[in-house]
């Protein structure tokens, strides 16, 4: 019997394989170029530029800065602006707001209520602070919550397929 | 042997046919390495579904998950909306529906001894004390009563579970279990100024799980082990559409003691006999206790129950069952609007546990049972919260007494309105709570019970939450409670005064002033029990009362803390915390007359040296307040540390030391030995006056002199050491996973030595060290065994004072979800 659950544990541990090293920036950085495709904003945000700041996360600030390099939000350049607080934010079309900094999303929320900004948070439960999408992991697998009706109040419009692929709350 | 080949073989094919099934589900196009190497552009230029079955396909890393599952959760509890436990203005601590299930917990209080800061003690196989911090069995050398936690308020989704009868919560009676839970939040040090009274030491909030896309319509546990144990629960949920979601649950649990026979205390050396012969105080088979009762020393002299002859085979009718609860739960989810959701919640319990008495009966042991249902409602509307609740059934503290068993009615309500002004965020609220207990309908006649009629506890409530934030790093969080009882007569303010300052992402210091107070209690506020004593030589009577117009208790508490990051794999938190409690009180002896034989023998002997022969005759047990404070200083560090994607390392420890200043170290048979001596002295000196001044003749003393005293001793102890709550205790645990399909869970907990000082005696209880391990293994993403061993190195101990030893435990299980 020992043998057999010494057998058991060998097995497992050769068979145990390394996860990919964390790819969540990426996606992450993946998602929020994603997003600008399926987004309208009101033509008062400017024309050349389509600004994405990030509040407090250097990884997905990089990769966004990847993607602005080689691609366009339809024909407008992509400006990735790093800030780490909250006097920093200057208008922007999406603003990344970090795990780290998911404290000051009320704030933030408020001090932004009027303007065509998409506010992405990166913790469940910040739709209820003010967040138009914010990240998730369900099940080891990278989902986004999202309220149609708090990026409505920004002046947004959103096409379905972005609500229905998302987990959408009130 | 057949049977046995049989089920192995059976189990062995599903394990293999599950495995296949799992395997096909996987089977896709996309590949992992496909994905991986894909350019930036290629990937930035999918449509978002193929981006995201893309994303699936490689998932996100196993480490970051870790990180963020562990390391980074949630909590609503601290500040009643949802944050970042890294951003907790208090001391908090959150456990998952996965920990819970990882840890091999057997009970919602076992798995408590997951968390920094709580001591939880073991009093019968799955009956547990637990405490947050401590404070426990003040004051001491008083009924068990007292050793119950009244200082920390257990909720289930904000709903108070508590015990407004006697003070405490009977755990046992919680409708909810594993299946149930989403995470249960504790948040350490005072906070009724956020949830109302007796959340002292703080809050055990169970957050039951939503209902979501992603919820399995079918989920449970089920183990079996030693001592007859079996625990079980199953979960159905289904979202029935954008608007209606549904849950239905179900739990049961039974366990058994690991001894029968219960044990009669050693009570100011009392003797006893059995069939005849003198026997020591220690355990009996109830049909042992039953014959101690009409020996000629009786340890249980006969009196009437109801009208009837007390009969212990009816106080303990399974004196070998330790546990035995089930519970029912529907769940009902609507959302009607965009902006609105309404959650409704309604059970069903009944249990029966042999757990520690309350006090006066000669074993400190007592069945409790209980059937209770209850109802729970929570709305929001564009933050705007209201909950209401009514909880209800009948309890029975002492089974086979009589006047210990009740009704009770318990209704609350609360509205609160989250108001974000930006950089302030304002949380007004106001509620009432009702709390009713009647236990007229099962007593024989008026009297025989403590209130013998309804009462009611009512607060009214208004309250008030200012989180500010002056620039992003600073934090100032005032939240003001102002409840005003109908008995007392008064209004109680708490408060907590928070300041946190955040030097960068990881890296966040607090401090902490708060207060809390407990509420009233009915056994203290409206008590009206008169005891015909049968089981002690003296006094003949005594008459219980409540005090409508006692001080209630609070705790005053400064708190510094500091919670770390060092590295993205690694979550330090640091507390240090001094709290001064005070308002103390207890049902003591505050009255006692007295009946002295031999008056004019005393007083007529020139030498001195003739002794009074006095007995108490008529004793007044009132709720009264103590000077007591006392006076806690201690810390605690909690570690949490993914050391890779196979191994988790989580660790705590808490120090501490209590200590009381007017302490008062009188058990009460002593008070009222101290009230019948002074009454005694009294009396004859008084008589000795009127003899001298010739008041009274020789000849009109009447044969028995009668005397009375009401004054405490006043020989109070300053800086004294309160030994009940252990000076150390902590765990640590390792969640190893050497692949996907095993997990290894070894876990310890562990504490000082401890002493209890009881009514009658006073225990010391060694430190004890308690190793458990769990071992699952994944057969698939909807099926798991495992083997469940609690306290392997067999420490038997008992871990509460009088209460049974706690032997080693094993079981075995599945958990399925689908």
């Amino acid at each position: 019997m020992r043998k057999r659950i010494l057998l058991l544990c060998i097995l497992c541990i050769g068979l145990a394989m390394g996860k990919a090293k964390g790819q969540t920036a990426t996606f992450k950085a993946l998602f929020l170029y994603n997003f600008t495709k399926n987004i309208d904003w009101p033509a008062s945000q400017g024309s050349k530029e389509l600004i994405i700041t990030v509040l407090g996360d250097d990884e997905i600030s990089a990769e966004l800065g990847k993607i602005a390099k080689v691609k366009k939000a339809g024909n407008k350049t992509i400006k990735v602006l790093s800030v780490n607080s909250l006097k920093e934010i200057r208008q922007s079309h999406i603003l990344f707001v970090g795990s780290a900094k998911s404290g000051l999303m009320s704030t933030l929320s408020y001090e932004q209520r009027d303007k065509p900004v998409l506010i992405v948070g990166d913790k469940s439960g910040l739709c209820k602070q003010g967040a138009g999408i914010s990240f998730m992991t369900v099940d080891g697998k990278l989902r986004y919550e999202i309220s149609p009706s708090s990026i409505a109040k920004h002046q947004l419009k959103v096409t379905q397929k972005i609500i229905s692929l998302g987990i959408e709350v009130q | 042997m057949l049977r046995t080949k049989s089920f192995i073989s059976i189990m062995f094919s599903l394990v293999l046919s599950l495995n296949v099934l799992a395997q096909e589900g996987e089977n896709t196009t996309l590949t992992k390495e496909k994905v991986l190497s894909m350019t930036t552009e290629e990937l930035s230029a999918l449509p978002l579904e193929d981006l995201m079955a893309a994303i699936d396909v490689v998932g996100v890393s196993s480490l970051e998950e870790l990180y963020e599952l562990l390391l980074n959760k949630d909590v609503t509890s601290a500040s009643k909306a949802e944050e970042s436990l890294f951003d907790s203005p208090l001391s908090t601590t959150v456990l998952s529906h996965d920990q819970i299930l990882a840890s091999g917990a057997t009970s919602i209080e076992e798995a408590l001894r997951l968390v920094p800061g709580l001591i939880v003690r073991e009093k019968t196989n799955g009956n547990f004390d637990v405490h947050i911090r401590g404070n426990d069995n003040l004051p001491a050398k008083n009924m068990t009563l007292y050793s119950e936690n009244m200082n920390t308020l257990v909720m289930i989704n904000g709903r108070p579970v508590f015990n407004y009868s006697h003070g405490g919560t009977l755990w046992e009676t919680l409708p909810v279990s594993f299946e149930d839970i989403d995470r249960i939040e504790v948040v350490r040090g005072p906070a009724s100024a956020l949830y109302g009274p007796n959340a002292l030491s703080g809050v055990i909030n169970i957050i039951t799980q939503d209902i979501t896309d992603d919820s399995p319509m079918l989920s449970g546990n089920v183990q079996a082990g030693n001592l007859n144990t079996l625990i079980g629960d199953i979960a159905f949920r289904e979202k029935i559409n954008e608007k209606w979601s549904l849950g239905i649950t179900g739990n049961f649990e039974t366990r058994d003691r690991e001894r029968e026979e219960l044990l009669i205390y050693d009570r100011d050396n009392s003797q006893y006999t059995l069939d005849g012969k003198p026997v020591e105080p220690g355990y009996f088979s109830v049909g042992e206790i039953d014959r101690l009762m009409n020996g000629i020393l009786p340890v249980w002299p006969p009196y009437d129950v109801k009208d009837q002859r007390y009969d212990v085979y009816k106080s303990f009718p399974n004196p070998e069952l330790a546990k035995e609860r089930k519970g029912v739960n529907a769940y009902l989810d609507f959302k009607p609007g965009e902006s609105t959701t309404i959650n409704i919640m309604a059970g069903h319990q009944q249990s029966q546990a042999i757990t520690s008495s309350m006090g006066d009966v000669p074993t400190p042991y007592t069945t409790k049972e209980a059937s209770t249902s209850y109802v729970d409602v929570r709305a929001n509307h564009k933050g705007l919260n209201l909950q209401a609740n009514y909880n209800g059934g009948t309890i029975d503290y002492m089974l086979g007494n009589e006047g210990f068993e009740l009704d009770n009615e318990q209704f609350n309500i609360q509205a609160e309105y989250d108001w974000n002004l930006g950089k302030v965020n304002v949380r007004p609220g106001v509620s009432y709570q009702s709390m009713s207990y009647d236990d007229s309908k099962h007593i024989a006649k008026w009297g025989n019970g403590y209130l013998n009629k309804k009462q009611t506890i009512n607060i009214v409530a208004g309250s008030a939450r200012f989180d500010y934030r002056p620039f992003d790093k600073l934090r100032l969080v005032a939240a003001l409670r102002a409840e005003k009882y109908n008995q007392p007569d008064d209004v109680y303010a708490s408060w907590q005064l928070v300041g946190s300052y955040k030097f960068d992402d990881n890296r966040i210091i607090r401090a902490v002033y708060s207060r809390a107070n407990q509420s009233s209690f009915l056994v203290n506020t409206y008590s009206n029990y008169t005891w015909n004593i049968v089981n002690l030589p003296h006094p003949r009577v005594m008459q219980f009362d409540g005090n409508r117009n006692h001080d209630l208790k609070t705790m005053d508490m400064f708190e510094l803390g500091y919670r770390t990051r060092p590295s993205k794999s690694l979550l330090v938190d640091i507390e240090a915390f001094y709290n001064i409690s005070k308002g103390f009180g207890a049902l003591l002896p505050v009255y006692s007359d007295v009946n002295i034989d031999n008056a004019l023998d005393v007083i007529g002997d020139p030498t001195g040296e003739t002794m009074p022969i006095a007995a108490p005759d008529s004793v007044n047990i009132r709720y009264a307040n103590l000077d007591m404070e006392s006076k806690q200083l201690g810390a605690s560090i909690n570690i949490d540390w993914v050391v890779s994607e196979k191994l988790v390392a989580h660790g705590h420890l808490t120090l501490q030391q209590t200590k009381l200043d007017n302490y008062m170290p009188y058990n009460r048979n002593e008070l009222i030995g101290y009230l019948a001596v002074d009454a005694t002295m009294s009396a004859l000196t008084d008589l000795g006056n009127q003899l001298a001044d010739g008041e009274i003749l020789p000849g009109d003393v009447p044969a028995v002199v009668k005397g009375e005293s009401s004054s405490w001793p006043t020989d109070t102890m300053d800086d004294y050491e309160h030994k009940a709550t252990p000076s150390y205790f902590g765990g640590f645990s390792l969640t190893y996973r050497p692949c996907n399909k095993l997990e290894i869970f070894p876990q310890a907990y562990f504490y000082g030595n401890q002493t209890y000082e009881g009514q009658y005696t006073t225990e010391s209880i060694n430190g004890k060290f308690l190793l458990n391990a769990k071992v699952s293994y994944k057969v698939s993403e909807n099926l798991k065994f495992y083997v469940n061993g609690r306290n392997i190195l067999n420490m038997k101990g008992r871990e509460f004072a009088y209460m049974d030893e706690i032997p080693g435990m094993v079981l075995g299980g599945l958990n399925f979800r689908f």
